[in-house]
């Protein structure tokens, strides 16, 4: 039973998008609002506090604690906040997800209560002198620090952070979606205010519906919330800058680790809207993306060099992350089989049985997008901001077809722009 | 084959003993892509000593999860590679209870269940392979080891239990796996991988007819010795804690911070396990849920963050709670919830507290519904206990506020309270 449908109904009301997906094989109905901003210095970090702030109060539940209370009482309906880096856009979630009427005792009915709740957290804050309550802004701008720290303190996610600042300098992608540690103490609850007035509330709003919704009656119940949030103008998503590489640099870090971190970064010179998107996706799969990819095969199985290694690729931005946690002794060496390896896919060293499982792995990854809500709308917004939609059919009829020369021809585009190695402090570079 | 429709989550299940006990679940969910199979023994970390008949075996901490390390390795084939080839991923995990190999697949799913079974049911243990795996296990354990979110949690468990096995790591210890051998792999495996000590659960996009008759086939053309009642036997193991406070410092950047109530009553099974497992994860919601004052103001005091928990595990032969997290201030955390403690042994759960947790538990039981591996995974384990996943609603609606502020001051006993903590090192 292969369906093959991401079938997402879009309705634009003043100036925003409503996406809705009318199915009964979930248990539950997933309601998400994506709000979307240009990653931007002036403004990146009040976008990563704002969520975390509006969950705190609002008009008619002024305490976290009321909200809470009123989400139990929707049969626990759950509610989170989450901040993300999409291409060079920063996107604010709120999602919500509740069970379905026809798992309830009778006459319960949950979808239009959650929509009202959903509008009041974003449209009705708790405003104290042209600002936000200081108790709940000081403690969010605390909790922002320490998710900071936290990524600090994992050497990976830190390693990456760093290549990605490196490579991109100077363009928006070398933000963070979780804004910069500085300018957090600095923030008043009058800025964050302003900045929500005058910035968040006027940028392009993706509204998804997962469950048993049908598009008008969902369009119906959100009315109220797209009269107040209505946006003029076009809906526009911040199209990515590529850089052509000259020549690849190397940066060198040292701190406090027990295993080094080695990653390089590649521009691929592919985004999801080119034609060539697809080979890109597949070339990813062979090199490096699964335990039988060449970087698995010849960095960690025959040459024990890492534990890990895999490649990761970013197609709304059009580079290409490769990661391994190596022996500081083994920089070169393990930097020179990840080339190697590039140019065996290039010069078309692909055999029968790796094209074979890489498109098998990849097709199936793609098919069980259909049984998540979350993983449905992540594929369709991914779309929308990448600005090419295709169907699953589509993407999975292109994988079958593909040849290794695609691939080669894919791998050839692939440029290395940065060689980043997070290493112990004063060691010896073999 | 049985069917049983579930009309309150619209599901079907279909069941079958075969002949050589092994048990089998299969249920279709219309409209999805993936299948996903578990096959299961009742057979943990904590099974080192049992007996059957006149054969009293006691094996070195850790043979269950090295049994299932070397499960996949095979004379010829690479067991991974067999699964790829159809597009699924496989993998597998031991617990204190159970091990489970398991695959998911949107395609090929016949192909890939034979090679699940015929996998499972074909060991193949020497000393050589054994020996090589010693290395790899021994630097998983050092992993565990370096981990301060896994420290924290087992040091709490060796806090509560003086010599149940529940005490010691699921992989075992550097030490203790260095006595394993391929014969004692091999005892094991007799003992506890017969089918009728096993379940296959299947769930997703299938047609159940014709995966139970592909399973039937599979296991009639392969013999199993007969095996009589398996004893197991679990040292004695006093009410009382064994260490009540256990604090370490670690390399981290945060203090982590449990507490832990131990389990008097044990020796349930069945619907009051079930119940009994209900009752206490209300208590805890009403006490440290998000919605309740205490959370709201350890999190107002910048005490906890978005991590901090709580939760109950129940089984036959132990049963704890756990509560905490990452900290600023261990020392005022445990003592502000020491604080609540006292207060929830003063005051009871109100209706309309109970009620509101009662809905929210309904609500994230539906939400777990629609993950197959939580069907899989929740049901066999379950189903070990003598439980029923699906009787879950209907046990809901029969608890009665009594039962659960009799909970309420019998479970969250001072005297059987244990805490963890870790702290950063200078």
């Amino acid at each position: 039973m292969l369906t093959t449908g991401i079938d997402f109904k879009t309705i634009n009301h003043h100036g925003n998008n409503i996406h809705t997906l009318h199915t009964s094989k979930f248990k539950t109905t997933t309601i998400q609002v994506h709000v979307s901003l240009p990653l931007q210095e002036e403004h990146v970090t009040k976008a990563a506090l704002i969520a975390n702030v509006l969950k705190r109060g609002n008009v008619p539940y002024p305490t976290e604690l009321k909200l809470r209370e009123r989400l139990d009482d929707l049969y626990g309906a759950s509610f989170d906040v989450d901040v993300l880096k999409k291409g060079e856009n920063q996107v604010v979630v709120f999602q919500m997800e509740i069970a379905q009427d026809a798992y309830l005792p009778k006459g319960s009915s949950l979808l239009q209560e959650a929509i009202e709740l959903l509008s009041a957290i974003i449209l009705q804050p708790v405003v104290v002198e042209e600002g936000f309550t200081p108790a709940f802004v000081q403690i969010e701008k605390e909790n922002l620090v320490k998710r900071i720290n936290s990524i600090i303190d994992d050497k990976i996610r830190f390693a990456n952070l760093r290549a990605t600042q490196e490579m991109c300098m100077g363009e928006p992608y070398a933000l963070s979606a979780l804004g910069i540690k500085e300018e957090i103490d600095g923030i008043t609850p009058q800025d964050l205010y302003r900045f929500y007035r005058e910035i968040f509330l006027k940028q392009s709003k993706d509204i998804y519906v997962v469950g048993v919704a049908e598009s008008t009656r969902v369009k119906g119940l959100f009315l109220d919330f797209l009269e107040q949030a209505k946006f003029e103008g076009e809906i526009s998503y911040a199209a990515p800058i590529d850089k052509p590489v000259h020549e690849p640099r190397t940066v060198i870090e040292e701190l406090e680790v027990t295993q080094g971190k080695l990653h390089l970064g590649f521009r691929t010179h592919t985004l999801l809207k080119d034609d060539d998107y697809v080979p890109m996706l597949v070339f990813n799969g062979l090199f490096g993306a699964y335990p039988h990819s060449k970087l698995f095969i010849n960095v960690r199985e025959k040459e024990s060099l890492a534990y890990y290694a895999v490649s990761r690729l970013e197609s709304l931005k059009g580079i290409m992350m490769v990661m391994s946690g190596i022996e500081f002794a083994n920089y070169e060496k393990a930097k020179g089989i990840i080339l190697e390896q590039l140019d065996q896919v290039r010069s078309g060293a692909i055999s029968d049985e790796e094209l074979t499982q890489t498109k098998a792995v990849l097709i199936n990854q793609l098919r069980e997008i259909q049984d998540s809500a979350y993983a449905m709308i992540d594929y369709h917004y991914n779309s929308t901001i990448g600005e090419r939609y295709r169907s699953l059919e589509e993407v999975i009829g292109e994988i079958q077809s593909m040849q290794v020369e695609d691939i080669a021809k894919a791998a050839a585009k692939v440029e290395l722009d940065l060689v980043y190695f997070l290493r112990n402090k004063g060691g010896n570079m073999e | 084959m049985k069917e049983r429709l579930f009309q309150n989550v619209k599901e079907t299940l279909y069941y079958e003993q075969l002949d050589n006990g092994l048990q089998v679940f299969i249920l279709p969910k219309q409209g999805f892509s993936k299948t996903y199979a578990t096959f299961t023994t009742r057979y943990g970390s904590i099974d080192n000593h049992f007996q059957s008949g006149e054969q009293e075996v006691q094996v070195p901490d850790g043979i269950a999860h090295f049994l299932e390390h070397k499960m996949f390795e095979k004379e010829q084939d690479d067991v991974f590679h067999l699964f790829s080839k159809y597009g699924a991923s496989a993998n597998a995990f031991t617990s204190f209870d159970r091990t489970s190999y398991l695959f998911s697949c949107t395609d090929q799913v016949e192909e890939n269940l034979t090679t699940l079974l015929d996998f499972v049911q074909n060991p193949y243990f020497t000393e050589k392979t054994v020996e090589k795996e010693k290395g790899i296990i021994a630097q998983e354990i050092n992993m565990y080891d370096d981990n301060p979110d896994f420290r924290v949690y087992f040091n709490l468990l060796q806090g509560m239990y003086h010599h149940h096995p529940v005490r010691i790591y699921v992989a075992g210890t550097v030490n203790s796996i260095q006595e394993i051998t391929a014969d004692m792999l091999t005892t094991c495996y007799n003992f506890f991988y017969h089918p009728s000590n096993m379940i296959l659960f299947i769930v997703g996009a299938l047609e159940p007819q014709t995966i139970m008759d592909l399973v039937k086939k599979n296991q009639a053309d392969k013999t199993f010795p007969k095996l009589g009642e398996i004893e197991r036997y679990y040292p004695f193991e006093p009410e009382s804690v064994h260490q009540p406070v256990t604090d370490i410092p670690m390399a981290v950047g945060i203090n982590k911070c449990l507490i832990g109530f131990k389990e008097r009553n044990n020796g349930l099974t069945g619907k009051e396990l079930l119940k009994r497992e209900l009752v206490t994860q209300i208590v805890l919601d009403v006490l440290l849920g998000k919605s309740s004052p205490l959370y709201e103001q350890l999190y107002n005091e910048g005490l906890i963050g978005e991590d901090f928990g709580a939760d109950y595990s129940g089984e036959f032969t132990y049963g704890y709670s756990v509560i905490g997290g990452d900290t600023t201030n261990p020392d005022s955390l445990i003592e502000k919830l020491n604080e609540g403690i006292q207060r929830l042994h003063q005051t009871s759960i109100t209706l309309e507290q109970f009620e509101r947790s009662r809905k929210k538990k309904i609500g994230g039981f539906l939400r777990s519904l629609n993950s197959l591996e939580f069907f899989a995974n929740q049901f066999t384990k379950y189903t070990f206990n003598e439980i029923d996943l699906f009787d879950i609603l209907d046990t809901l609606d029969e608890i009665r506020l009594d039962e659960v502020n009799e909970r309420r001051v019998h479970h969250f006993d001072r005297n059987q309270m244990a805490v963890s903590i870790i702290r950063p090192q200078a």
